[in-house]
C-alpha cells in the first residue's frame, strides 16, 4: 500500500474540499478517495489498484447513517447505511424485499457489518485481470482488456466491450428495478442521478469507471421511490459457494398484478452478467396483461437473455440466468417453491 | 499440500471406474469389489455403503424428476505413511517427580504435543497434567522434517522407548523400596508404583532417585511403526440442474489407521482431510493466464475455499477391524478419497460425468448442454 495522507472531516462540504488532489497527480487512480466501511476500498489500495494521495474518512460525517421513510413515502438511505442496517430493517423487509434480501446476499456478516450503502453502489469489478497487480489492463489504463480472450468465466455477457467486467454490487440491480436514485455532493453543489443513468458501459462512459461520479464527488443519499412494484419484489443471486461470493449472475424482479393476477407492470434487471445493472425492457413489456404460468416463465426467461453475446468461457451464464429470471418472477407471482438459487 | 498427487489421481481412477459401471450398467460399489483383491477394501466399502444408505441411490444417472437431484458416491484411497529412524526422544524424571520429555519436533497442529505427553503418562501410571513436554526446538533432540506424514509414525515409537526406558530406570530404583518381587511384576497405575505387597506413591518412589534424577534415552522401533492404509468415502450431493449448484448433504468416510493414538484429534484429523478433499472437488482451482503466466486468483476471496455454509453433515469411522499394534500417520490419507465420491455423486445425481477439478456449476451446465440440448 502506498503512503497517503489522512483527513476527517465532519461536514460533506469538508470532505468534498478534501477530495480535491494538491497538484497535478501522475494516473488518476491516485485522486484521494473517500473511505465509509473500507471493505473494498482497502483491497485495492492493498493491490495497488488505486493508490490514493489523501483517504477521506467520512464516516464521521453525522447524519448519513439513517433510513428514513416508509411505504408510502419511500425511502431515504443515508451512503453510511451498512448492509446489516438494511437487511435488519423491518420496513425494507416488509416493503421492499428486494432490497432486504440483496443486503443479505453480499458477502459475509462481518462485511455486511462494516460496508455502506454509498460503497456497495461504487465498489471497483471483480475482474481477475484488474484485481491482479502484474496485469496493466484497460481498466488500470493500459491497452487491452485481457479478459476479452482469456480467463473470462465471469466476465460480461451483454454489454461487453472495449471492456468486459460485470458491475460487482448485489443493491445495484435491486434500486435500478425499484426505480432508485443517488444524491451526490461536489464542488458545484449537489445533483441527483437516476440510478439507471449513474452506471456506464465501457463503451458509453470512461472505461476507467463503473459510473458518472466525479473523483471529487460523494454520494449522500439514495433515494428509493414509493412504488406499486417494491412490495413483490425479489433478488436471486446466484454463488459457486454460498458463504462467500459474488454473483456468477443475479436478477431483480418486482412486478405489480392486475385483475385476474395478470402482470400490470415489471421490472427486471440483471446482475453478473454486463459491465451495469442490465434492465431487460423488452422482457418487462412482454409480461404485461399475462399471468405468470410456466409457459410464461419460460418465454419471458428466453426474452431476457435475447442477443446475449458470451465469451469463450461464461455460455453458461444464459441458461443459469434464465432459470433465475423464471424462478425470480414465479417467486414474486407465488407460483413456486425454489426461491433460493445457490 | 495434502498428500500432493494422491487425490487428483483418485479422482481420476475412481470417476472413470463410475464411467465405466454406468456403461457396464453395473452398480459401482460391485465393479470395485469384483476389481479390489483386498479384502479390506471390500469390509469398508461394505460398511460405508450401510452408513450412506446406498440402496437409496438411483442406478441410472440423472434420472430423478425434477430440478433438485440427489446423488450419492462412492470412492476409495491408498497411502502408505509409515515411519522411519531419525529422532532421538529424552524422558527425565526429577526427585520432585517432574517428568519432562524432550523432542526435536515440532506441533503442526496435528496433535503431537499430547500424544507424546500422554505415552509417557500412560507408560509411567501418570496423568496428562503430570507430564510436561518440551517441543519445538531442534536442541531438543534429532527428529524428522514432517512431511509424508511420518512424523506420528517416527516420533511416537521413540517416545514410546523413551517412556519405557524410563520406567525400567524406575523400576531399578525402586526395587530396594518395595517387598520380594520380580522387576516384571511391579506395575505403575493411578500414580504410584505396586509390588510385592508394597505400594508407593509416585512422589516417594522419585524421593528415592539420585540427586540428579534419571534421564532414559528413547529410539525408533521398528516394529511400532507400521504403514499401508486404505480408506473408503461415500457423498450424498444435491445437484440443481437448472443452475449448476451442488449441495453436499452427507459424507461418510470409514479409514484405517493402524494404531490410533488419540481418537478425538484422529476423527477431527479425518474431518478436516474430508472437508479440503470437498473443497478440492467443487471450489479450489488455481487458476493461471496461459499467456501472461499470471495466477489470476493469487488469494483466498478469489481462490474459493469451502465455507461454514458449504459443510455437508460428515461421519466419520475408525475401522477398528485394523488390530496392528503400529502407528501410521493419517494427515495425508485423510484427504484422498472423498473427492471421488463427491465427484461420483455429481455424476449420479445430474448424469454429468466432469473429469476437471473443481467440479463448478459452469461445467455441470456446459455438461447437460451438451448431452441433452437444455438450455
Amino acid at each position: 500500500m502506498k503512503a497517503f495522507e489522512w483527513a476527517s472531516p465532519t461536514s460533506v462540504a469538508e470532505a468534498v474540499n478534501q477530495l480535491r488532489p494538491n497538484g497535478q497527480l501522475a494516473d488518476m487512480d491516485d485522486a484521494p478517495r473517500p473511505l465509509a466501511g473500507g471493505q473494498d476500498l482497502l483491497t485495492t489500495m492493498k493491490d495497488y489498484i488505486t493508490r490514493p494521495t489523501r483517504v477521506v474518512n467520512i464516516k464521521s460525517i453525522k447524519g448519513l447513517d439513517r433510513i428514513e421513510g416508509d411505504a408510502g413515502k419511500g425511502l431515504r438511505i443515508g451512503a453510511l447505511v451498512t448492509l446489516t442496517q438494511i437487511e435488519e430493517n423491518p420496513i425494507v423487509r416488509r416493503s421492499f424485499p428486494a432490497l432486504a434480501e440483496a443486503a443479505l446476499a453480499v458477502a459475509t456478516p462481518q462485511i455486511r457489518n462494516l460496508g455502506t450503502v454509498g460503497g456497495n453502489l461504487c465498489q471497483r469489478p471483480r475482474c481477475w485481470y484488474f484485481r491482479v497487480e502484474e496485469v496493466h489492463c484497460l481498466k488500470k489504463g493500459g491497452d487491452h482488456c485481457y479478459a476479452a480472450s482469456g480467463e473470462n468465466k465471469y466476465n460480461a455477457i451483454f454489454g461487453g466491450g472495449p471492456s468486459y467486467i460485470v458491475h460487482p454490487s448485489d443493491l445495484a440491480p435491486v434500486l435500478v428495478a425499484l426505480g432508485a436514485s443517488v444524491r451526490a455532493v461536489g464542488p458545484g453543489g449537489e445533483r441527483t442521478i437516476s440510478l439507471d443513468k449513474f452506471f456506464t458501459l465501457p463503451s458509453e462512459g470512461n472505461v476507467r469507471r463503473e459510473n458518472v461520479l466525479k473523483d471529487d464527488e460523494i454520494i449522500t443519499e439514495i433515494q428509493v421511490p414509493a412504488s406499486p412494484l417494491a412490495a413483490r419484489s425479489t433478488y436471486l443471486k446466484f454463488k459457486e459457494r454460498s458463504s462467500l461470493d459474488f454473483a456468477l449472475s443475479s436478477v431483480a424482479a418486482a412486478i405489480e398484478l392486475g385483475a385476474n393476477n395478470t402482470v400490470k407492470q415489471a421490472r427486471i434487471v440483471l446482475g453478473g452478467v454486463a459491465p451495469v445493472p442490465w434492465r431487460v425492457e423488452e422482457a418487462e413489456k412482454f409480461l404485461i396483461g399475462k399471468r405468470l404460468d410456466e409457459a410464461t416463465l419460460a418465454a419471458v426467461a428466453n426474452r431476457a437473455l435475447r442477443g446475449a453475446t458470451p465469451l469463450a468461457k461464461n455460455a453458461y451464464k444464459v441458461p443459469l440466468t434464465k432459470t433465475l429470471v423464471r424462478r425470480a418472477l414465479a417467486k414474486v407471482g407465488g407460483t413456486t417453491t425454489i426461491t433460493q438459487p445457490a | 499440500m495434502r498428500a500432493p498427487g494422491h487425490p487428483q489421481a483418485s479422482f481420476a481412477i475412481e470417476c472413470l471406474l463410475d464411467e465405466l459401471a454406468s456403461a457396464l450398467k453395473m452398480d459401482p460399489l460391485e465393479l470395485r469389489k469384483k476389481n479390489l483383491k483386498d479384502k479390506v477394501y471390500h469390509s469398508q466399502l461394505d460398511r460405508g455403503a450401510r452408513e450412506i444408505g446406498w440402496g437409496r441411490r438411483s442406478a441410472t444417472p440423472g434420472s430423478a424428476v425434477g430440478p433438485l437431484k440427489r446423488g450419492i458416491g462412492c470412492s476409495v484411497g491408498t497411502w502408505g505413511g509409515g515411519g522411519n529412524k531419525a529422532c532421538e526422544v529424552d524422558v527425565k524424571i526429577s526427585r520432585d517427580g517432574a517428568v519432562t520429555v524432550a523432542v526435536g519436533t515440532q506441533d503442526l497442529g496435528t496433535g503431537t504435543r499430547t500424544y507424546t505427553r500422554a505415552i509417557v503418562a500412560e507408560e509411567l501410571g501418570l496423568g496428562l497434567n503430570d507430564v510436561q513436554e518440551k517441543i519445538g526446538n531442534s536442541k531438543l533432540g534429532a527428529a524428522n522434517p514432517s512431511g509424508g506424514s511420518t512424523t506420528a509414525a517416527s516420533l511416537a515409537p521413540a517416545v514410546k522407548d523413551a517412556a519405557f526406558n524410563a520406567r525400567q530406570a524406575m523400576i531399578e530404583k525402586t526395587l530396594p523400596l518395595l517387598g520380594a518381587v520380580k522387576p516384571e511384576e511391579i506395575t505403575f497405575a493411578n500414580k504410584r508404583i505396586t509390588g510385592g505387597g508394597k505400594t508407593l506413591t509416585w512422589k516417594q518412589a522419585c524421593a528415592a532417585l539420585p540427586a540428579a534424577g534419571i534421564t532414559a534415552h528413547g529410539e525408533w522401533k521398528a516394529a511400532l511403526s507400521g504403514t499401508g492404509v486404505h480408506g473408503a468415502a461415500f457423498a450424498e450431493v444435491e445437484v440443481d440442474v437448472e443452475t449448476g449448484h451442488v449441495r453436499p448433504i452427507k459424507i461418510v468416510q470409514v479409514q484405517d489407521v493402524g494404531l490410533p493414538l488419540n481418537r478425538l484429534a484422529l476423527e477431527s484429523q479425518i474431518n478436516g482431510g474430508i472437508i479440503q478433499s470437498l473443497g478440492m472437488g467443487l471450489w479450489e482451482g488455481r487458476v493461471m493466464d496461459a499467456k501472461l503466466g499470471v495466477q489470476l486468483n493469487p488469494n483466498f476471496n478469489d481462490y474459493k475455499i469451502p465455507g461454514c455454509l458449504e459443510i455437508p453433515e460428515i461421519r466419520v469411522f475408525i475401522d477398528d477391524t485394523d488390530t496392528r499394534e503400529q502407528v501410521i500417520g493419517v494427515g495425508e490419507a485423510a484427504i484422498i478419497p472423498a473427492l471421488g465420491a463427491v465427484a461420483n455423486a455429481v455424476y449420479n445425481a445430474s448424469g454429468v460425468p466432469v473429469r476437471e477439478l473443481p467440479i463448478t456449476p459452469d461445467k455441470i451446465l456446459m455438461g447437460l448442454m451438451s448431452a441433452g440440448g437444455r438450455s
